[in-house]
């Protein structure tokens, strides 16, 4: 799971967030200012021209997994022993726990 | 977002959306453009004959023949929206059974990067000037325009004329033999 040809690709939350804002910033930026070019030139060729370019860096910037997603990793619930957490007692206290 | 694939729908799908917004303000600050441009129209060795339209009936249809001149530059019509323009020379002229009588008897296709400058001498028809009945004969005010349906790269197709016309009469007695 969260592998693409062997490699972990997963982000975290905050990760997703900040890939989405990223890509959303860089391909938007990119489409603006070759609509301006492509006008200027009068030459829609070159608006798309500029907004391909904005989609091939936009991919680099956040399709791979890079370390800056990866700074907040969930902190999971330490796993618990099957075989001690079948009292009732032991699983209400860890119920608060979580809490 | 969380796996690669997701992330690649997520990125493609942003940009095609972003593609279609530029294309859509594309067509937009094109759309109140003006696409008229001057012509100069000039005909001669009109002639008028009067031989069986075999396409509707054996009856006998009044075909006109005639050689034209234009001279229209056409580059201002070419601008980022413009993907390709059809030139059209059309006759118009009124006769007792149709109001508006319309021919097409010449066209062209400009694409863009073509030479956008339409400069033709003694140029011969492209298709027959039938009539529908006997309305040619010793008409005087058969009139011929230079239009063009401009097809854009996107939004609507607009149909514009070329402002300057020719008025040719056309004899008032048929041209017999193959004397085209």
């Amino acid at each position: 799971m969260d592998t693409f040809m062997g490699f972990s690709v997963h982000m975290d939350f905050e990760g997703q967030k900040l890939a989405e804002r990223l890509f959303q910033i860089i391909v938007v930026a990119f489409g603006a200012v070759g609509w301006l070019y492509g006008y200027y030139v009068q030459d829609f060729f070159m608006t798309v021209l500029t907004l391909g370019a904005g989609f091939v860096l936009a991919s680099l910037v956040t399709l791979p997994p890079w370390p800056i997603y990866r700074r907040y990793p969930l902190k999971w619930a330490p796993s618990q022993d099957t075989t001690t957490s079948v009292s009732n007692t032991e699983s209400t206290s860890s119920k608060k726990k979580k809490k | 977002m969380h796996t690669f694939l997701s992330r690649v729908n997520a990125v493609s799908a942003f940009s095609l959306s972003t593609l279609a917004a530029l294309t859509f303000l594309c067509f937009a600050s094109t759309f109140l453009v003006n696409y008229t441009a001057p012509v100069t129209i000039n005909a001669a060795n009109v002639v008028l004959k009067n031989v069986p339209e075999y396409a509707v009936s054996r009856e006998k249809h009044d075909l006109g023949a005639l050689r034209f001149d234009t001279t229209a530059d056409l580059t201002p019509l070419f601008n980022w929206n413009t993907k390709q323009l059809f030139v059209y020379l059309t006759a118009e002229y009124e006769t007792p059974s149709n109001k508006i009588n319309q021919v097409v008897l010449w066209d062209k296709i400009i694409r863009r990067g073509d030479s956008s400058m339409v400069q033709l001498k003694n140029q011969h028809l492209e298709y027959y000037f039938w009539d529908d009945g006997n309305g040619l004969l010793g008409h005087r005010n058969v009139s011929l325009y230079l239009s063009w349906n401009i097809i854009p790269i996107a939004g609507t197709l607009p149909l514009w004329s070329g402002t300057g016309s020719y008025k040719l009469s056309f004899p008032s007695e048929y041209t017999q033999g193959r004397s085209f």
